[in-house]
Parts: structure tokens; sequence; C-alpha cells
């Protein structure tokens, strides 16, 4: 019988060479070589397919006499609203597309993807998108944008407003006016009340000021007496940009209470003005931390952070809140979905593996499972 | 003196110059040795080891997670390279099948290796060659690395008590062999 763990004893140092420093030192050279050249050609590829991607859209566009139909690798769409429409790719880049109406109209329905920016732009009108259902179409010297679903924000020469669901608002493309949106209007499938027939809503310009807007018929239910208008009202019809010019003119009309709190944040948002939704929302929190709506607060927080004011840490933060405040709460697994989202958006790879990691621990059957393990490199 | 944010390797390469490098990279260093002897093992060829090695370092950068703890690191570097050399050994055996690629593990890397010794390596090369992947890269990693059976296991993406009988069955052809 042979020894073989004698014999191996003798062998084990000549069955593999030994690396000298030297040797180390030039594979670590190597190897961050290689990892350059990875990222380069990762980045190279992603620029070349968006510009492939962005030519074929032109080509289908141009050639297309039927109304047609768009799509995007992310999954987003664009369809012709009628056959003389003209929409064109103008920029496709990682991080960005725009996406240009000429002539006629189209109906986008964009995915929502934080890390890209989708725009439109109909003439001096931009429409920024997070991920929504909208229209947007060039009539004369108006330009239409009404929303199905999500938010959209309008910049135009007189100033940036948002559109909610349901809204559909007229923007003429020269003339004077005052700053903010064209005349905003309910679409009709809303279950708002019914609004006055107002063929003005698409034909004339915007009013002088937002708040001057004339308000859609109040509901029969709402006396008719001359009490000034309350931003309640005016956030009840959607009119969030006159909303909150009544918040700004009388700020004690917003009481101190959770729901009048999370309800002026969302006017503050609405209309355009993210950042002055802030402080309403930390006040839930710092002042109402034991309600069930602080959650609710804190979750807003970190969508309004990361969503609109792009700011990925601090969204991050409030998102460890809402899910603090209420561990087994209806929203803690989305908030620490969107805490992997702010790691992943921030750069932090690691971080957004380590969380990802965890939510498929916590949420095996979570909904968001299968971006997860992407994220988490299972997949 | 070394920066104290990398006082989690000081243990992994204290007997290494001090280096100003991103903690990863001292990482690299300090379990290089070990990855290049498995890869060596389990491939056969230097040229091919370096290029894992190559990739093993960008699949650091990326993936390697926790520094703080060696063993954790040292246990990620072991899985690593042999799921990459697994991998390239696959390729390599499928390549041999449509015959574009040359048999290996013949190499005796060690220039100090008497003759004896020399005829020996050679001997348990190719007697390693005989083995399946998975009894190969048990039994090396088992009896040349030294690995404990528990980091075999985790190594092999397997079982304790699979890794138990891979490693049996592997030492009952090679003592079959050794023994004539």
């Amino acid at each position: 019988m042979v020894d073989l763990d004698g014999r191996l004893r003798d062998l084990r140092e000549h069955t593999a060479p030994t690396l000298t420093d030297a040797d180390v030192d030039r594979l670590i050279a190597g190897g961050t070589r290689r990892r350059k050249l990875r990222r380069a050609r990762r980045i190279g590829g992603g620029v070349v397919f968006a510009g492939v991607a962005a030519a074929l859209a032109l080509l289908t566009l141009s050639r297309l006499r039927e109304p047609a139909a768009l799509s995007f690798a992310d999954g987003s769409t664009v369809a012709l609203v009628d056959s003389h429409s003209e929409v064109s790719v103008t920029r496709s880049t990682l991080t960005s597309t725009e996406v240009a109406v000429r002539h006629g109209g189209g109906r986008f329905d964009v995915k929502r993807n934080p890390g890209r920016l989708f725009r439109v732009t109909a003439g001096p009108i931009t429409v920024d998108v997070i991920g929504t259902r909208f229209t947007v179409t060039r009539d004369g010297d108006e330009v239409r944008v009404g929303v199905e679903r999500g938010r959209v924000r309008v910049r135009s020469p007189r100033g940036d407003v948002v559109l909610g669901e349901g809204e559909a608002s007229a923007f003429p493309e020269h003339g004077s006016g005052a700053p903010g949106a064209g005349k905003t209007v309910p679409l009709p499938e809303l279950d708002d009340p019914p609004a006055a027939p107002e063929p003005a809503a698409t034909t004339l310009p915007a009013p002088a000021t937002p708040q001057a807007a004339p308000p859609a018929t109040p509901p029969a239910s709402e006396p008719r007496h001359a009490e000034p208008p309350s931003w309640r009202d005016s956030m009840k019809r959607h009119d969030f940009a006159g909303a909150y010019a009544l918040m700004r003119k009388d700020p004690s009309a917003v009481h101190d209470a959770p729901d009048d709190l999370l309800q002026a944040a969302d006017v503050a948002r609405w209309s355009g003005h993210p950042a002055a939704a802030v402080p309403l929302l930390e006040r839930v929190l710092k002042r109402y931390a034991a309600d069930p709506r602080a959650q609710l607060a804190a979750f807003t927080l970190g969508r309004l952070y990361f969503d609109e004011l792009h700011r990925p840490r601090e969204a991050d933060a409030a998102f460890a809140r809402a899910r603090a405040l209420a561990p087994n709460g209806p929203l803690a697994e989305d908030a620490l979905f969107h805490q992997i989202e702010c790691a992943d958006n921030s750069g932090d790879v690691k971080t957004a593996r380590a969380r990802a990691r965890e939510y498929l621990q916590t949420y095996p059957t979570g909904s968001h499972v299968r971006s997860a393990r992407r994220i988490g490199g299972a997949e | 003196m070394v920066p104290k944010r990398h006082s989690s390797y000081l243990r992994l390469v204290a007997d290494a110059p001090v280096r100003e490098e991103p903690p990863v990279t001292a990482a690299f260093r300090a379990n290089v040795r070990l990855a290049h002897a498995i890869a060596f093992r389990i491939l056969g060829r230097e040229g091919e080891v370096e290029d894992l090695l190559q990739d093993l370092f960008v699949a650091a950068q990326r993936d390697l997670g926790d520094l703080s703890n060696e063993f954790s690191v040292r246990k990620w570097f072991t899985v690593a390279t042999v799921r990459l050399a697994r991998r390239r050994s696959r390729r390599q055996r499928l390549l041999r099948f449509f015959g574009f690629d040359e048999p290996i593990l013949c190499d005796v890397p060690s220039t100090e290796a008497t003759p004896e010794q020399r005829a020996q390596v050679i001997a348990l090369n190719t007697t390693l060659g005989l083995l399946s992947l998975e009894l190969r890269v048990a039994w090396t990693l088992r009896h040349l690395e030294g690995l404990s059976l528990a980091e075999v296991a985790a190594a092999c993406d397997c079982s304790l008590a699979t890794a138990k009988r891979r490693i049996a069955a592997a030492a009952d052809v090679i003592e079959g062999v050794w023994n004539g």
C-alpha cells in the first residue's frame, strides 16, 4: 500500500507554481485594464443600442402613413393620433429620451424609469414624464396635453405646471399670459362633479392668472354664495395651481393637522412646487409621528425626493423612516424596494444588492421580486 | 503607517509591503495565491489561469460585499475561483471533444522538484485527469489546498455529505491507480 498522504505532503508544493509579488502586480494591472475595458464596452454598447433604436424609430415613423405605434426598448410606446401626425425621436441616450411632436399628436405610454428622463417637446412646450400615459397634440397655435394616468410636468414659456391624472390643458404656442398652465380641465371620464361645457378650454388662451381661471361649475351640493374660495375647493376641482396660490396667500388656511398637511403637500407637488411640499410632510413626521398617517407622509416624502427632487440619499432616509414607523405596514414592502432603487440610482451597488437580498428574504412572493432578483444579481 | 480604513486587512496582508490601494484590491492581493493554486490545479495551464484571475479581479470589484471578515473574504475568493474554473474547464472539455484543445494537467510547474517528484506530479496529474470535474475539484480542494470539508462543500456548491462522497470516490480512484 502506498502512503497517499505522505506522498502528497512531498508533492503539494510542486503541483502549482508560486506567484511572485511582480506576478500579482501584473495580474492586478491586467484586471484593472479589463474592468475599464468592460465598462467602456458596456457604455459603448448602450450608446450604440440607443442610437440604433433612435434611427429605427425615425425610419419607422417617417415611413408609416397609417397611425402608428412606436415601441421603445423599456416598453414605452408612442401611438400617433392620426395619419397626418408626425413624431420623431430627437435624442436617445442612456439617461434620456426626447421625442418631438412636429404635427398632429401622439399618445404616449411611458414606463416609469427614474434613471431615464422621457421628454416630449411640441414647439415651445416641453413635457417631462416620470411614468404615465398621456397625449400631446398640436392644433394651430395651441398645444394640448391630457393625462390619463400618472403625472407630467409641462414647461411652457409662461411657466411650469404639473398635470395629474385625468387633467388636460391647452397651452398657446404664442401670445402673452401669466405664468402657469393653460386652462386646466378635468377629463370627462373622471368621477368628478360634472363641469359646464367649456369650448373655451381648448380654443382660448390661458387666463391672466392661474387663480383667475374660471372654476368649473361647482357641485350641486356646494352653496353658491360669495364666500372667498378656499384652497381645498380649488384642490377638489383639480385646480392645483389655484389652490397653491391660495395657500401661499393665506398660509394659516392650512391647519396644523395630519390630513390638512398631507393635502397641502399634495397641492404643492401637483402644482409644480415639490420643494414646498417637503416642510409640510416633515411637519407631519415631527409632530404626528405616532399618527397612522405618518408612514404615508414618510413614504410620500421619499417619492418626492426621489422622483421630483432627484435626491436619492434623502429619499432613502425617508423610505427608511417609513419602514421604521410601520415595519409590517402596507407601505413597508414598497419602501424597501424604493430603498433598493435609491442605492442603485446613487451608484451604491453593494448596498443595492444587500437590500435586494433583504427584500427577497422578507418578501419572497412580493410584487418586486423580479426586479430585486435582477438588482441582487440572482438573474 | 497603514491607513486605518484598511485595518480589516492588516491580518491578511501583515507580511506584505504596505500599499495605498483600495480595500478590494488589497483583498485580491491577499487571496490571489490561494485562487491561483486552486485555478491551476483545476485548469492545469498557466495562460488560462492568468486569464481567470483577471476575471476574478473584475468580479471582486463588482461583487465582493462584506470586507470586514477575513474568513468570509477568503471563502468568497475560493467559491468564485472554483466557479470560474469549473466554467472554463467545461469549455475546455467541449473544445477538446471537437478537437480544438489539447489535453491538460501534464505540466510540472515547479522548477525545484527533483526528477522523482516531477515523475510523481505527472502521475498525479494524469490520475486526476481520469476523474470527473466534480470529483477532481472536491479532492483537490481537500487534499492539495487543505480546505475544511465545510469550505469544500461551499466551494463545490453542494452539501457536506456530497462533498465527503466526492472526496472519498476520488480518493478510491487515486489510491487504486497509485497502488497499481
